[in-house]
């Protein structure tokens, strides 16, 4: 059954039914998937379908979903979700279903090369990288890997007489390298993340985990204290999302989560500090060409010079601050959209990596952590334990450093004017960043 | 599994800070009629008026109290993971080959058992294995790894029932179930009154964790917690990251408090390899004698 066509026929439904307003959003995921060690350990594909309806009676809502594209089951979704609108308290807030559709130019976002690879495509890869990484010395060896491409195939369709469709794919990869003697051990991680079977790098992937897995043998803990520090790209990345990316949603802003409450319009960030979210990047992982209410994705200013210019927003929690939506809805079909960024990226600066590290006479250059994730965007305490650095002396990367926690309050570093930022960008999932250099962050160690 | 979660934003004089918590259970509706929820909601919030006055502590090396709430946790990445045979049959965990050795201190013994009271309930994992009671650690002596049926196989034992998959579509792979430390003997009062110059750590509003089992470094954020001087507790202080190694940390452990609970959640889980299943973890209270902690300069 075709996605758009069981999506209209949701919305006619539920608008016989008596609701006064219907949406219906459908997806199919494919994907294939191929996980490894120094030998293939398994081989996956998995298709995954849902459709979901979101209806209103006046200002009572209700959603109901199946994962089943079958005519019978979605009527049963849409007199599911009806019978919940009914028992549901009015949103006071609720203004409509978004009554504008479209979608934007978007470019490199569908690979037809992906849909159509042989299925002996990927173990073939993987066992490229792990040869790769067997060669590349005799201490190095895979100890986790995945080679993963999908499908993506979204409809939606509501009773504004509306109805998109689109398709994107992607390509992922994963190499965990450890090297190993009598003595020491090391480890180092790669990742990509690609919309075209040709942006993947194999060879790249496997050597820059294998040559960093070798430099960490000899890591060591450094002294506690207060630091400059080189954040790599992706790196840096990942800290952007954990900050930014759910506070400078309007939906925390609204619900008084997030501290960027009352701040727009004022100075948050140092001048050089450019945030925007690009929804239309080319190849970017998160460009699509409508967001998930069919409204057309864009690129949208958040901080511009320091000064924080504007929320992400969708239909719903537009309509309640009398804005226009920034297409950035985003939702499975099992729940109602929220705001998310789509490409959030951080303005590239003018600065070469090597002047960041060779600026620096003590200084750490931290390629790897863990639990950034779990730094506090409310507070801003931002915290990392180290797994991956180097420590600089002189403008030189020395001494390889594992196993300190660094840690600053993220919205003073923001604003620091001694912040120097690269022009290397890279992309952790969808947020891209390049690497900076931030003075004075604490060190715990020895 | 029923459960209820809260969080609280507060702030004060430019600053914010919030704190989450959840209850569960795996019971019906009856567990969220029988609790009083509006204190449970109220301590919450009281706790996050409290953070966000509070400063951090200093960032270094401290002796540290972990709480029943936390020591779980603490369990679940410095050393659950490490254990997992997936992990040790590819030779990346650092436990690996090390059947047999202490690799704790003689106070620590640590089981996963499928079935407790307070935890996530599983009397069989997802390739029908029965999930018993395994001992992992048998007074700081490692017994036995974590197995599905695949890695037994890999390794020459039998499946200890650990095999979990998130849904049809995934691969069923070795997860804990409710992984937790056994009760020692002393009180809270005891446990705290020799350290003169500590932290009291707590698992209430703490974030999570994550592990590198092959470098052996673990990383968890705690939630709101205590300064401990003079073998008393006192000024609450917030923002607080600790770090540690596999190897060490449980080394390291020097009293075990008798007090004793397993919590599971319906709201968080453990992730591995992109999937993510519930689990159930806990112990009594710990006192661990280093452990390093990231906080102010």
């Amino acid at each position: 059954m075709e996605l758009l066509s069981l999506c209209e026929q949701a919305v006619k439904l539920g608008e016989k039914l008596g609701a006064s307003e219907v949406e219906a959003y459908a997806t199919i995921d494919s994907i294939r998937e191929v996980n490894f060690t120094n030998r293939i350990e398994s081989t996956r594909t998995s298709s995954f379908t849902g459709l979901g309806v979101r209806l209103a009676l006046g200002k009572k809502l209700g959603l109901h979903s199946t994962s089943q594209l079958k005519k019978e089951e979605v009527e049963k979704a849409v007199e599911k979700a009806l019978a919940i609108a009914k028992v549901s308290n009015p949103d006071p807030d609720w203004v409509s279903l978004p009554t504008k559709y479209g979608k934007a130019s978007v470019e490199q976002v569908f690979d037809k090369n992906i849909v159509e690879l042989e299925l002996s495509t990927l173990p073939e890869k993987a066992i490229e990288v792990m040869e790769t990484v067997q060669n590349f010395d005799k201490r190095t060896t895979v100890t986790r890997g995945s080679i993963a491409v999908g499908e993506e195939r979204v409809a939606v369709s509501n009773c504004y007489h509306r109805y998109l469709e689109q398709k994107g794919t992607f390509a992922s990869s994963h190499v965990t390298v450890k090297a190993e003697d009598a003595w020491n051990r090391g480890q180092s991680s790669e990742s990509h993340q690609v919309r075209t079977w040709n942006e993947m790098k194999f060879p790249k992937l496997s050597m820059d985990a294998s040559e960093r897995a070798v430099r960490m043998m000899d890591a060591k803990p450094i002294r506690s204290g207060k630091i400059t520090v080189v954040l790599r790209n992706k790196l840096f990345a990942d800290i952007l999302r954990t900050m930014f990316g759910r506070t400078l949603s309007a939906d925390s802003v609204q619900k008084k989560r997030s501290p960027w409450v009352g701040k727009r319009g004022k100075q948050i960030a140092s001048e050089d500090f450019n945030l925007f979210d690009d929804g239309v990047k080319k190849a970017g992982v998160g460009t699509r060409e409508f967001d998930d209410e069919g409204y057309p994705q864009q690129k949208t200013p958040l901080i511009t010079n320091g000064v924080l210019e504007r929320y992400l927003y969708d239909n719903y929690t537009a309509n309640k601050d009398g804005k226009t939506s920034t297409g950035n809805a985003s939702r499975s079909y099992r729940s109602i959209p929220i705001p998310v960024p789509n490409n959030l990226t951080l303005k590239r600066g003018e600065a070469k990596l090597d002047e960041l590290v060779e600026d620096s006479s003590h200084g750490l250059y931290v390629y790897e952590v863990i639990g950034e994730w779990l730094s506090n965007p409310i507070s801003g305490n931002l915290s990392a334990t180290v797994t991956n650095g180097h420590l600089i002396e002189k403008g030189e990367l020395t001494q390889a450093v594992k196993g300190v926690i660094i840690s600053a309050n993220f919205f003073t570093t923001i604003n620091k004017k001694t912040n120097l930022i690269a022009d290397d960008t890279e992309n952790s999932g969808s947020t891209y960043s390049p690497s900076i250099r931030i003075q004075d962050i604490n060190i715990a160690g020895t | 599994m029923t459960g209820l979660a809260h969080s609280s934003v507060a702030a004060s004089k430019g600053q914010m800070e919030y704190v989450s918590d959840s209850k569960s259970r795996c019971a019906g509706f009856e567990f969220i009629l029988e609790n009083d929820w509006s204190s449970f909601t109220q301590e919450i919030s009281e706790l996050s008026l409290q953070a966000v006055e509070a400063r951090m502590p200093r960032a270094g090396g401290y002796e540290v109290l972990a709480d029943s709430d936390l020591i779980g946790l603490i369990l679940h990445e410095a050393f659950g993971h490490a254990s997992e045979g997936d992990l040790v049959a590819t030779k990346e965990s650092v436990l690996e080959g090390r059947v047999g050795e202490q690799v704790a201190s003689p106070m620590v013994n640590l089981v996963d058992e499928g079935v407790v009271e307070g935890g996530y309930y599983l009397p069989f994992d997802d390739e029908g294995v029965e999930k018993g009671r395994l001992v992992v650690v048998r007074e700081g002596v490692l017994k036995s790894f974590l197995h599905s049926r695949e890695t037994a196989y890999k390794m020459g034992n039998l499946s200890s029932g650990n095999a979990r998959a998130q849904g049809f579509g995934s691969k069923p792979i070795v997860r804990q179930t409710n992984l937790f430390m056994e009760r020692g003997d002393q009180s809270f009062e005891e446990l705290v009154e020799d350290i003169d110059e500590g932290l009291y750590i707590c698992g209430r509003g703490a974030r999570g964790g994550e592990v590198d089992v092959a470098l052996g470094t673990f990383t968890f954020r705690v939630g709101p917690s205590y300064v401990i001087k003079n073998g008393e507790v006192g000024e609450i202080v917030r923002g607080i990251s600790t770090s540690g190694m596999i190897l060490e940390t449980l080394r390291s452990v020097v009293a075990v408090g008798k007090d004793f609970a397993v919590r599971t959640s319906l709201f968080g889980g453990c992730g591995k390899d992109g999937q993510r299943v519930h689990v159930g973890h806990g112990g009594p209270p710990v006192r661990i004698e280093r452990m390093v902690v990231g906080g102010s300069g």
